[in-house]
């Protein structure tokens, strides 16, 4: 840590709304992009991030810096995602095919596919949105350290720090969230594969 | 040994460069002499690698916004002190700052004076009194001891790399015995405070004379967008117990384009016509000169040494102007205690003249007094 971020620490830790501001500047990002990742929407990542930096503010002054600052706050902004998550799955969600009632009697609830046509599969935007969905349709533990790993950029040892458990563990779960990842891709690939014969 | 049995185990790993060496070069081996977990390696790198060019994602325009509202309730809630960059409002921020300082001068003084014997133990009741009082702003002792610790600590780095030139401290008060000095959190400020106090004392008994100076330095910042540069600068000024005074943006056209202007003076000048010009930004704040090296120092690691200038400080004398407004303080109050000895009910809005004045005379002695130990800052920040 910089003399200026131990600075500014020390002053987050008093209450300084200026200084916490400066000390999370190159953290905000991220903390957003790994809530967007997590929750996978813009609106809902953003109030999520700024959950997670109001709890890292509300919380700073406990830091003990035994870990490091970004570890610490990945940490909380990870807890806060997982928090999230739960809460909406206990909510009730409306089921894709679920019977709708009109006065003609009733109809199924028809989702239009978002899934793009072949010919425009090589092109990259298109690649980019049957990645990310891949990503989202993955359970949370594995979305979470592929987030952290390959968005993020966090080494087996960081997330090992931030999810608190061994390198070795990290290992184990990211290989098997890569390849439910492979798998899913296989399988919209395996899907589209059909629609274009049809 | 990997075999195909542990290759699943190990591909991911192994792509992340998390394998030690050992398995790396069995891994290596593996994958030369078995064509099916080299098409697993290769595809499983090219899912990864599609992972990890995802774009990041931009924060939302009024994120920043919307969180600095959050957190100021938070921070209000929680009753810790709040630092919102803002326009002045006289020098309130500088006169907290003396009233701690005189608080700690005060600590000061009772603990020296009890170490000399001064105080027999039943007069220490005033002084333990004294001490409370002092300990109402333990927060703000703290944030200015941390802020002298990194000062001097900074200060020996500079040693005139950046051409900063050494602090002027012209208060000429004759000397106190000085308590403690150096033992205690903001000792600098305390005894500049307390010189003064002693200088204020002498003029009061007509004895000596108190010089007070101004001083001002400029800063140049040179920056590919001042917008975004001028934030930094801001949070950094502020870290550093800056007062911001005002910023101003000033755009200044290219010589060609302020011709281009001229020729048409009916025309409007959109957006797109600054882009020739070099545009430039100014913003002023008040920084205790204890800070400065430090800030300074902050700009320079946060621009990188060849796009921040330093300029050496310009010392203007306000002893006069100090003089002027203490006589006028003191003629005032003459007038006003005249006054109150004749019928108050006819002078009232005479008299509320007078205090009117008084105050504002006061106010101007407290700002010429704490030119001594703040310095006015001008930042230019140039577009490249």
């Amino acid at each position: 840590m910089s003399s200026n971020e131990q600075i500014l620490l020390e002053k987050s830790k008093a209450g300084d709304v200026a200084a916490f501001e400066m000390l999370i500047e190159a953290y905000q990002k991220k903390i957003f992009n790994l809530a967007f990742r997590m929750i996978g929407n813009y609106e809902d990542a953003g109030d999520l991030a700024q959950e997670a930096l109001i709890r890292i503010f509300k919380s700073i002054s406990n830091f003990k810096e035994q870990s490091s600052l970004s570890t610490w706050i990945y940490r909380i902004t990870t807890n806060v995602c997982l928090d999230e998550i739960r809460k909406k799955k206990n909510r009730k969600v409306l089921s894709l095919d679920e019977e709708i009632h009109i006065e003609d009697g009733d109809m199924q609830r028809q989702i239009m596919s978002d899934d793009p046509l072949p010919d425009e599969l090589m092109e990259k935007k298109e690649l980019r949105q049957i990645i990310n969905s891949a990503i989202d349709s993955l359970p949370e533990d594995q979305r979470l350290v592929i987030t952290l790993r390959d968005i993020q950029g966090l080494s087996y040892d960081e997330i090992g720090r931030v999810l608190e458990c061994p390198a070795g563990t990290v290992k184990s779960r990211i290989n098997r969230a890569r390849f439910a990842l492979k798998n899913v891709l296989i399988s919209k690939r395996e899907l589209l594969n059909e629609e274009y014969v049809k | 040994m990997i075999n195909c049995k542990n290759f699943r185990e190990n591909v991911c790993a192994y792509i992340d460069n998390e394998l030690n060496i050992k398995e790396r070069l069995s891994f290596d081996e593996h994958v030369r002499s078995c064509r099916e977990c080299k098409r697993e390696l290769d595809e499983m790198t090219q899912i990864i690698g599609l992972c990890t060019d995802l774009p990041q994602q931009e924060l939302p325009v009024d994120f920043k916004a919307e969180l600095h509202e959050k957190l100021v309730t938070v921070a209000d809630r929680q009753g810790s002190k709040v630092i919102s960059i803002k326009k002045p409002n006289g020098f309130h921020f500088l006169r907290t700052f003396a009233t701690i300082a005189a608080g700690l001068l005060l600590v000061l003084l009772a603990g020296s004076f009890y170490k000399f014997g001064f105080f027999s133990p039943a007069k220490m009741q005033d002084s333990t009194n004294s001490a409370a009082l002092a300990m109402e702003q333990p927060a703000a002792a703290k944030d200015e001891a941390l802020a002298n610790d990194s000062g001097s600590a900074s200060s020996t780095e500079m040693g005139g790399g950046l051409g900063v030139q050494a602090k002027s401290f012209t208060a000429q008060a004759p000397a106190m015995a000085a308590p403690t000095a150096g033992t205690v959190a903001g000792a600098d400020r305390s005894a500049a405070v307390q010189n003064r106090e002693a200088a204020v004392g002498q003029l009061a008994a007509g004895a000596g004379t108190e010089t007070v100076n101004s001083r001002l330095s400029t800063i140049t910042v040179s920056a590919e967008d001042p917008n975004t540069f001028i934030d930094k600068i801001k949070s950094l000024a502020v870290a550093n117990n800056a007062e911001i005074v005002d910023n101003q943006l000033t755009v200044t056209f290219s010589e060609s384009m302020t011709a281009a202007k001229q020729a048409n003076a009916d025309q409007t000048v959109t957006a797109a016509d600054y882009a020739g010009g070099p545009e430039q930004q100014r913003l002023y704040f008040t920084m205790p000169d204890t800070q400065y090296e430090q800030f300074a120092t902050a700009l320079n690691n946060e621009f990188g040494a060849a796009n921040v200038q330093v300029g050496a400080f310009v010392t203007e004398d306000m002893t006069e102007p100090l003089n002027r407004a203490i006589k006028e303080s003191n003629a005032l109050d003459n007038r006003m205690q005249e006054l109150e000895k004749e019928d108050s009910t006819k002078n009232a809005s005479k008299m509320e003249d007078l205090k009117a004045q008084k105050e504002a005379a006061d106010k101007r002695i407290d700002e010429l007094r704490l030119g001594n130990d703040f310095v006015n800052v001008t930042i230019l920040v140039n577009g490249k």
